[in-house]
């Protein structure tokens, strides 16, 4: 069997739809694992009662649970206690909450390295303790673990491929779907593998400007 | 706020202070007059930096008072504790710059925050204040792309934006390369000689002798002896004033 390029043609508007799938959920779950991170690293920095306990915990049951019974829980359980959602809804949440654990300890790791002379020079300049970490710590912690928060949004684009598991028609249930017909493997997942990689560059990119820009007040 | 005549800027009363079990400050007594400038010496070690910290509150007290202004320093008095450091600048040993900012906008942030200035509202006094410092042309460089007596400088402006009515030093000087060292002191003395009330901890005794009103020797966690420099560098009366002085004058 030869590597048929006009079965792909034609399979391109299928595909396209999937990425776009996998594109809207994966920005969808970014900024909120994001959010998670920034509250969540809060927090544990600042040992807010009760709060900073539960993030500890949340952050300890996902990194040591597979993540596709974490799906599951979400997409079968949740359902069973009369919290039913959508097959997106369930994938974006997952995402989220797998990738926010992680964010957590990337933005907490950023605010460790910072100084504390600066908090004390904030203090001193009268700032509370709120404008202190929005003003000043935040964009030094972000900027520190700018790697590691891309290293893992780019994970969590690549694990949106498990929300095939529930049906949803993201990219790869899309090729699973029709190799299921068409018995195409190679052609579809070689396809699929290139969109991928396509996506996580572009994310990359995305990343290095973001960088670039934080960067500027540390060149001289 | 007014301060009642006659009475001193800054008041410190059996001044206590534990970290843990170690104690650190035994009974502080001191008063500083508006316009003065105190210079604290002593081995390290001997509680100077944690002295002047409690006067704007970033340490609580164990025991004493501290006043200034009328308003009660202590970092576990939050009712006082927002006036409180509007009137006490602060500059410390490494010149803590936030390093994603510029210049003008490390002077601008508290200033914009306390009266919700605009900034444009804000930067010709900034401008101004930069220019005692001979630091104008730096207003838009970044604290990375100075030295580090310039970026001290700055610290130093940073802290008269507030408008504060006591200046604390923490060893402005002491993590400096010894060719900047000369401009940070020079800054110092143009801003004894406006007027600003001065409590600086240093090493430079140089600028003791020149500059301060007063002298303290703070050894062990309490004040040995203090009065003006001529007389505490050239015949102090206590015999660990005597050995410190002679270990570091030559």
């Amino acid at each position: 069997m030869e590597f048929d390029v006009a079965y792909l043609a034609q399979q391109w508007p299928a595909l396209l739809s999937g990425l776009w799938m996998t594109c809207k959920v994966t920005v969808l779950a970014v900024f909120f694992s994001l959010v998670i991170g920034l509250l969540g690293a809060a927090f544990r920095l600042f040992r807010v009662p009760v709060l900073a306990q539960l993030t500890l915990g949340y952050v300890e049951f996902i990194r040591n649970t597979p993540i596709l019974v974490q799906l599951f829980f979400i997409f079968y359980g949740l359902p069973a206690v009369g919290f039913g959602i959508s097959p997106f809804w369930s994938g974006v949440l997952c995402l989220s909450l797998w990738a926010g654990a992680y964010q957590v300890e990337n933005v907490r790791g950023g605010l460790l390295t910072i100084e504390k002379g600066l908090r004390e020079a904030s203090f001193a300049l009268n700032l509370n303790l709120n404008q202190y970490f929005r003003l000043v710590a935040l964009p030094l912690a972000v900027r520190t673990s700018l790697p590691s928060m891309l290293n893992t949004s780019i994970s969590l684009l690549k694990n949106s491929s498990y929300l095939q598991a529930i049906g949803l028609a993201e990219l790869t249930f899309v090729a699973i779907d029709r190799i299921a017909t068409d018995f195409r493997a190679v052609e579809m997942f070689a396809a699929i593998g290139v969109l991928y990689l396509g996506l996580v560059v572009l994310l990359s990119m995305a990343a290095s400007v973001v960088e670039h820009r934080l960067k500027k007040p540390f060149r001289s | 706020m007014k301060v009642e005549r006659g009475r001193p800027l800054v008041e410190v009363r059996g001044l206590h202070k534990s970290f843990g079990a170690v104690k650190v400050l035994n009974g502080i007594d001191i008063d500083v007059k508006e316009g003065e400038v105190v210079v604290v010496v002593g081995p390290s070690g001997s509680g100077k930096s944690t002295f002047i910290r409690c006067i704007n509150g970033l340490e609580s007290l164990t025991a004493g008072e501290i006043v200034v202004g009328g308003l009660v320093a202590d970092a576990g008095n939050r009712r006082t504790l927002d006036a409180l450091r509007t009137e006490v600048g602060m500059v410390f040993q490494d010149y803590t710059l936030f390093p994603h900012l510029t210049v003008l906008d490390n002077i601008l942030l508290a200033p914009r925050l306390r009266g919700r200035l605009k900034r444009d509202e804000a930067v010709p006094r900034a401008m101004e204040l930069l220019d005692i410092v001979h630091l104008q042309h730096k207003a838009h460089a970044y604290p990375s792309e100075l030295s580090g007596g310039q970026q001290q400088r700055v610290a130093i402006v940073r802290a008269l934006a507030m408008s504060p009515r006591v200046m604390l030093f923490d060893e402005p000087t002491s993590a400096l390369d010894p060719e900047t060292v000369a401009d940070v002191l020079v800054a110092m003395r143009d801003l004894a000689k406006r007027g600003m009330t001065m409590v600086v901890v240093t090493h430079e005794m140089g600028f003791a002798r020149e500059v301060a009103d007063r002298v303290v020797f703070m050894d062990g966690g309490i004040i040995i002896e203090e009065g003006p420099p001529e007389q505490l560098f050239g015949n102090p009366r206590h015999e660990r004033t005597k050995a410190f002085f002679s270990k570091i004058i030559h």
